[in-house]
Order: C-alpha cells, then structure tokens, then sequence
C-alpha cells in the first residue's frame, strides 16, 4: 500500500476546459491535481472561448497565446443562399439590415432577453456547489414558490421554436440560429427548456477563438498555465473512485490511491470516455439521446472555403423543421438523410461536427452497433451533402475518417463526481464549478 | 332547480341585477365554480351548455352496443371540491374504487399489479427481482414527493418541502422520464412500464427534460380517496358531472344552459358583468370562466384591455399531440376465469423502448402507427346493459396519435388499424371479435362540447402546464374575473382543481369587496 497523496480538488479531463478549472482553483490557494485518462475528445478546429475571469486569474496575457474569435458563423443554404452572424452585435445588425431582413429591428431586443433567460437558467439550473447526493439548494422548488414563479417556470421550460417564433418571421435566420445553438446538444427545436440552448449563446464566452496555426494550441496553453499555478498533472487512468462523507478516493491502474476532499470531471465527455458516472447540475441541455460523428476529410490540396472565409464555422441544415426531424429519426436508430451539420476548414482538412447520429442502428426491427460499412456510408452522404459547397474540390478528398462517439449519458445524484452543466461556454462553466466545489466548505 | 334546460328565460335586452356571480361555461370545472359559489350564499348563474354529452351518458355507437364517452377512468378527482360540494351526498358513486392494472409488454409477458401504487411492489419483486430493491426505494421517495408536491399539481405555488426530499422531489420535476427511470433501473420490462405511465397522455417524449413530472403527478392524483389510483365512476366520466350539476342545483345556482355570452364588461379594471347571447346583460362584480383562454380573454374581453405580455402567453404553441379514444364492440365472452378477472382491470399496453419512439416519431410526421400505448377498460363489465348479452365493450385510450383539429376517414381508419393492433398484444386473437370500432379525437369532443379542439389535446408537460395555469390564474389584472378554463388545469382527466381555486379566490374577493 503506498500512501495515498491528498489533494483539496481532483479534476478528471485533459481539455481546455479541464485545465482551467484545476487552474483557477489552484489559483485559489486549493491542492489541485488533474488527471490525464489519455482517452482522446472530439477533433476540433476551433476552441471553446475563455472567458475574462479565467483569463485573469489565469494571467493568460502573459502565455503567449495566439488565438482570436471565429470570424463569422456562416449557414450554407440550398440555392448558394448563405447567412451570416458576427461577434459583434453591431456587425450581425448591420450585416441583417444590409441583407434586407427587417428583423434586425428585433435583434438587441431578441439579445437581450436571451441574456435575462440565461442569467435566471442560470441561477435556476447552477446547484452544482454541492456535490451529488449532498444537494442541498433546491433552487426550482424555492424558485416555483416565489411570487414570479410562474414566469420562472415559463421561461426555463419554453422552446426555442416558441421563442424565435415570437421575434423572427425569416426562415433562414431561425435556422441559423438553431445551428448554432442546438446543433452542440442535438437538440430539437421543439424540446421543452431549448429555449436555454438559445439563452447559452450569449454566455460571456460562447463565442468559439481560433488559434493561429504557428502559435501554441488553447489546450496547451491552459495546461502551462494550470501547471504554473501549481496543479499537478497526473497521467493515469482510472480503475475505481469510492466516496464517503469526507470525500473521494480514486484508485489508478498503477496501483496509486488518490484522495481529495472534491471531485470533478472537465465535462460529462470527459467523464464518460474515463469510463466514469457523472452527475451533472441540471440542465436540459443535458443530452442523452444518440452519438456525435466526427468527420475528417483530408484533401490532397487545401480547399477553399465559400465566401473565403477560412476562419468561420459554417454549419448546413435546410431549415428549423430539420432539428426535431433528424433528433426523432436518431432516436429511432436511423442515419438521418439531412441532419443539421456543422463544419470547419482546419489546414488541408476540413472537420465536420454531425452531432445527429443514432447511438445504435435498427434495420428491420433489428437493433445493431455501428459497422464500418456504416461510417462509411455516412461519410460519403456528409461528402455528398458538402460538395456543391465546395466549389469543385471534392474531387481532391484523399481521405474520409469517421468517429462515432456516443453521447455522454449523466446521471443525476451519482455520489462522488461532478461536472458543469453542459454549455456554449465549458471552459466558463468548468471553471465556475471548480470555484464553487473548493469555496463550498 | 328554478330553470331546467331550454327553458331559459328570456332577457332580451333586459339588464338583470341583484347577481353576485356569474359562472361561464358549463364545464366539469365550471359546474364545480358554480356549486362552490352558490354553497357560499353567493347568487350564481352559471351560462352556456356543456354540450351534449351532458345530456346523454351514453352512446349507441353500434347497434346494441353503447359507450360512455368522455373520460374513461377518474384518477385525479380534486379531493377538496369533492368535500367542498359534497359531491358523494349528490350521487357521485364508483363502480370500482380501484382497478387493477396489468401491464402487457411486447415480449408476450403481462405482469399483475395492484391498484393501490404502494402495493406494486409486491408485482415488480416478482417479476424484476433484480429491480425489487431499488424499485422499493424509488416508489418511496416519488410517493412521498408526489404527497409533498401535490398543492403545485392543482395549481398552487411550490410548497416549501424539507432537505432530505427536496432534492429528489426537484430532480422528479426537471428530469427527463430516461434520465430517472434508466438510471435506476435494469429490468426491460419495468422500464417499459414506468415509461408508459410517465408519458401517457401528455406531450413530452421520454428524452425530454421536464418529462418525469407528469409520473409523479399521475402519483400524486387521488380518485375515490385513494392515492395513485384509478377509479371507474359509474355512468363514466357523466356520472361524475351529474353529480357536480345535482351539487350546483342544491346551492341554488341559476342553471341557463341556453344562454350564451357575448361580452364580458369590463368598467374601469372590473368586471361589472356579462352581456348575453339573447342581447340581455346581467350585472356582477364576480365572472368564473371557464371557457378556453382565447373565448375567455381575446373574444370576450378584447385584446385592447390586456397587458401585452399576458396576450403572448394566451396562445399555446399548436398542440403536437393528441390521444384518441378506441371504442370496440366485441362478440362472444371469455370462459376462462382469467380473463373474466381482467374484465375489471386496467388494461395497459407498455410497448417496448423502440415501439415508442416509433410511436412518437411517427405521430410528429402527422401519422399513427402502432403499437401505441394503451389503456384498455370493459365498461360492460361495471354496467352490463352497455353490451347485448354474451358480448362486451372494450374502451380504449391510445397515445400518441397526431393532433388535428378536423379529420377525415382515412385518419380514423389509421388509428383504428393501430388501436387494433395494439389490442392484439393485450388480447391475441381478439381482433377477430370485433364487429365495430368507434374512434373518437380532440374533433369530435370539440364538437360535443363546444369548447376547440386544442383543449383535448394532450397537454404539455406538468411545470409548463402550471406556469401557463398560475398565469391566467392572474387573470390579466382584470377584478373579480376568475378564470378556469381548460389551460388552467394541469395534466389529462377529470379533476376540478382550477374550479375550486377559481370559486375560492373569487369568495375570497366578493367578501373583501362587501367588507372593505
């Protein structure tokens, strides 16, 4: 029996979001360690924006990252139609007045109800501070009592088709801004509480950053920075985690005990891919149904991006209908035809984000795992779907890969490991989390 | 009972005073408001027919075969109207207090269950020994939560609920049905059956979050006093309304079914009355509606005298599903004793995890295809003269069928051959017994009753169906209007909540306006 090394905190997750959390806490004065599974995430060519606390209490000024915000979010519609939004409010206003929608009179009303519908989901679904089995803020049943209760209820319970419809009339900009604010969560539209998958958008950082291609990736500059705060980083994986009332003991392969008073994972990813249970805070953002398949096409020459925008995520879906229709029909084990897409051009590849896929396949009753004939066939039908977009350089694709990740599954009242509810900003909700564990006592 | 029906007096342009409320719409609701009223020495006339089926308690819909059309089962009877109108002293009465269920699932298994939700666990040790343990804790805590939880289900705010429940009674009402019930449970079949129950006549699918809460409001719901069970009511869903219509007649409502409401006048920010369908106006300082928001609000009130925000929220989202009620008339009877015994019995048919996502997909592309869940009864086996002899009634509830406000043949036939098929996996072989099926939607109730089609509907999950309730409860900040209308209430059936706490709040402002 070697002795077992205590620490105030344990973070499970080597991602960005991972490492800002066990960062900000050993900013805080905790004994922080973080563990590396070695089980590797989704392919990304953007990155979760860092928010400014983070930033600060990190001194990531000082890092010498290089990255600057994604410069549009592009969707790509039949027809050679597209539509843009920008970071800059001022800019997508313009941008809507230029194309002649006459919603953008709406728009800095529309922005600024989400933020009011994120601020209450916020304070409604955050009872992460204490850990699972030991909750002791019930924040819906205070809320539900209180005066505007109703209102509360109304809000965090609403549909996103419910909420656009209330201020849009064009098409193509509900759609739009259900790619980006469903498509992470393979939501439908119709789903009770998507209204807070739109409300997520306007999380201080939910805007995604590039870094440039010469500097230093987001991820390891988190982990400089977390190591530079004192974290200790841990490459490991996990064989079991036990939790009392004082709190966790995680056992590794090695034969090393680990002991710590707080338990976190980066993500409910990460804890799913370490092999682990996970009790998120409530959400309804919370996915459960289906996979994720990370697509990679590689082209024997860099292709070019529509509009030339390298920098944008474009994301393709024919209209708002197309959410709920493509959740239901991976729900049902089919392959949907024209899931809502998202993709990426990354150096000579481009990364495609297809987050509605069946977690398991049903032909003729029949219910199966996915086969390579099947990836397959979801690539060439992602390929299809990209080509006339791509102007001719389809033909140069040397090399399609595909992953099939299933969604994580949380479980609630797991004792032991917590992890941020999910969100457009993780880096933020992570590091919120990590903050609230170590002040929790 | 000063004015039976169609005798109605005629006002015609008569203004008529010395009224202290006015009840619209005869509703199961409405009724309740009214005998609430009138018990509480409030002169109340209650206007507009409650359509037909207030007149017939049953239905020929093949010759010799009758059925009972409205609610099948009565599980959510509101317990203080029923003390506050002393619904059973007016001929409320219950063929069977408590039914039986017995859960079919689609590996040809069927599994017993007690009527009374506490006793289940005997059924589920038997038939999930690997669950029993978990099973028992898990009813524990959601009878407790539903108990607990109770005064949000009729409408009222959150009670303040204690540390050690709180969190669980919390997790019970943002949860998803696969979020709770997977994470428990191994067992297929008990998942099956938890699923069915949890997503029975509502609109939220098993993924979504806020799905659970409708589970523990079906727990949470009391029939003939007894919680989380189902009763059979005699006369059906009729029976009970008589009774509430025999309870409002004793406290001296003024009945005028013939009369309609045009106008609900509104001076100052009161109400000062209704204007009447024959041109009359009967002043009051007191109005319970309990027609649907939009007659309620936008054509009797007029949208000029609403708060803009309280109109956003008049209109629901168009409704995504609805439930369809099968009726069969079956020839030849049962001989063997165990399917006599299940003649009394709460028939459910709890499909499988694919069968209902199919179901529910298929309903969201506009079309039924079965299996579907179901819930089978035989009427004919509490009042035998609904069926000739040696042959039965089954009614039957399916969901989810698509919602449409007006259908045609081929869609009837649709839910038909599903409703069929579906009976086939409770009752192999039964198919060919059947010599008529009666299908009836949200089009047809709408029809009977007067009321659109929207409010038969299957409605939305439990806490966005109470946020929409307690705010036209608030009733646009117009005085001494009270509203209990069809998206006042919270979840399916047959339950009186939103009139008593209509009738209640609309007491507690006549004797405010008479003492202060």
């Amino acid at each position: 029996m070697t002795k077992r090394r205590q620490f105030d905190l344990i973070v499970i997750g080597a991602e960005p979001a991972g490492f800002a959390a066990a960062g900000c806490a050993a900013r805080e004065g905790a004994r922080t360690a973080l563990i590396r599974t070695g089980d590797k995430s989704l392919r990304e060519a953007s990155m979760p924006g860092v928010p400014d606390f983070v930033w600060r209490k990190l001194n990531l000024q000082d890092m010498g990252l290089d990255a600057k915000p994604v410069g549009a979010r592009v969707s790509l519609f039949e027809g050679g139609r597209s539509f843009k939004t920008y970071q800059s409010e001022r800019k997508t206003h313009d941008a809507l007045e230029a194309a002649g929608i006459t919603d953008h009179h709406l728009w800095a009303d529309f922005s600024g109800q989400l933020v009011r519908l994120r601020e209450e989901g916020e304070t409604l679904t955050q009872r992460a501070s204490a850990p699972a089995g030991r909750n002791s803020a019930p924040a819906l049943l205070g809320a539900l009592a209180k005066e505007d209760g109703a209102s509360a209820a109304e809000r965090m319970t609403s549909t996103s088709a419910a909420l656009l419809e209330d201020y849009f009339v064009n098409g193509d900009l509900k759609t739009h801004l259900a790619s980006a604010a469903l498509g992470p969560f393979g939501l439908g539209g119709d789903e009770a509480g998507s209204a807070l998958a739109l409300a997520s958008l306007t999380a201080p950082a939910a805007w995604r950053m590039r870094a440039s291609a010469k500097g230093p990736s987001l991820e390891r500059v988190l982990e400089e920075a977390a190591s530079a705060a004192g974290v200790e980083i841990i490459d490991a994986r996990i064989r079991g985690l036990d939790a009392d009332d004082k709190g966790v003991s995680l056992s590794l392969h090695d034969g090393e005990g680990l002991r710590a008073r707080r338990l976190m994972a980066a993500s409910t990813d990460a804890a799913a891919r370490a092999g682990l249970e996970v009790s998120a805070a409530f959400s309804p953002l919370t996915r459960r149904d289906g996979a994720v398949a990370n697509v990679r096409l590689r082209f024997s020459k860099a292709p070019d991006a529509p509009g030339g925008d390298k920098d944008a995520i474009f994301y393709l879906a024919d209209n708002f209908a197309s959410f709920a229709e493509a959740r239901d029909a991976a729900l049902e084990g089919r392959i949907p035809e024209k899931a809502p897409i998202s993709f990426e051009f990354h150096k000579d590849e481009i990364i495609v984000h297809a987050p509605y896929c069946p977690a398991y396949l049903m032909s003729d009753g029949e219910v199966r795992e996915w086969s390579e004939q099947d990836r397959q066939a979801l690539g060439q039908q992602i390929v299809a779907r990209l080509a006339p977009h791509l102007n001719g350089a389809a033909r140069s694709i040397k090399r399609v890969d595909v992953r099939v990740v299933p969604a994580a599954a949380h479980q609630a009242d797991r004792a032991g490991l917590t992890a941020p509810a999910p969100s457009h900003d993780p880096i933020g909700a992570a590091a919120k989390l990590a903050l609230d564990l170590i002040r929790g006592e | 009972m000063a004015n039976d029906e169609g005798q109605a007096p005629k006002s015609g342009g008569r203004i008529e005073g010395g009224v202290d409320a006015v009840v619209v719409g005869a509703s199961f609701e409405g009724l309740g408001a009214a005998a609430m009223l009138g018990k509480a020495g409030l002169k109340t006339i209650l206007l507009g027919a409650g359509g037909a089926s207030l007149d017939d308690a049953r239905r020929e819909f093949e010759p010799g075969y009758f059925c009972l059309d409205g609610e099948q089962l009565v599980t959510h009877l509101d317990p203080e109207l029923i003390s506050a109108i002393e619904l059973y002293r007016h001929g409320l009465e219950f063929a069977n207090r408590r039914l039986d269920s017995v859960y079919y699932f689609a590996d040809g298994s069927a599994a017993h269950v007690d009527g009374d939700p506490y006793n289940s666990r005997e059924a589920i040790a038997e038939f999930a020994p690997g669950d029993a343990a978990r099973y028992t804790e898990f009813l524990e805590l959601s009878l407790e939560s539903a108990r607990a939880l109770r005064p949000l289900f009729s409408g009222a705010a959150a009670p303040p609920i204690a540390a050690p429940l709180a969190g669980a009674a919390e997790r019970y009402l943002t949860a998803s049905v696969e979020d709770v019930v997977d994470a428990a449970f191994e067992d297929e079949r008990l998942i099956s059956m938890l699923t069915a129950e949890a997503l029975f006549r509502g609109a939220p699918r098993a993924g979504e979050a806020f799905s659970f809460a409708s589970y523990i409001r079906r727990l949470a719901g009391e029939a003939a006093g007894l919680q989380g069970a189902a009763a059979f009511a005699k006369d059906g869903a009729h029976g009970v309304r008589a009774a509430a219509r025999r309870a409002a007649q004793a406290a001296r409502v003024d009945f005028r079914p013939a009369t309609g409401v045009t106008r609900v006048l509104v001076e100052w920010d009161r109400v000062a009355g209704v204007e009447t369908s024959d041109g009359g106006q009967i002043r009051a300082p007191v109005v319970v509606n309990a027609l649907d928001a939009r007659r309620a609000f936008v054509d009797l009130i007029g949208p000029e005298l609403l708060d803009i925000e309280f109109q956003a929220g008049i209109e629901s989202p168009a409704p995504r599903f609805g439930e369809a009620r099968v009726h069969f008339a079956m020839n030849g009877e049962p001989r063997d004793e165990r399917t006599l015994a299940n003649m009394t019995r709460r028939l459910v048919y709890a499909p499988a995890r694919e069968e209902i996502a199919h179901a529910f997909a298929a309903a969201r592309r506009g079309e039924v295809e079965g299996p579907l869940i179901m819930e089978a009864i035989f009427p004919s086996a509490f009042d035998p003269t609904l069926a000739p002899e040696k042959a039965c009634v089954v009614s039957a509830l399916v969901h989810p069928v698509p919602f449409r406000s007006a259908a045609d043949d081929a869609f009837r036939e649709q839910i038909a051959a599903a409703a069929r098929l579906t009976f086939e996996r409770i009752a192999p072989g039964a198919g060919a017994r059947i010599i008529a099926t009666d299908v009836r939607i949200a089009c047809d109730e709408a029809n009977a009753s007067g009321a659109p089609a929207r409010a038969f509907a299957s409605p939305p999950g439990v806490i966005a169906a109470w946020a929409r309730s307690r705010k036209l409860a608030g009733a646009a900040g117009i005085e001494g209007y009270f509203f209990c209308g069809p998206e006042a209430r919270i979840g399916p059936g047959l339950n009186g909540a939103a009139g008593r706490r209509a009738a209640q709040a609309a007491i507690r402002y006549a004797r405010q306006k008479v003492h202060g």
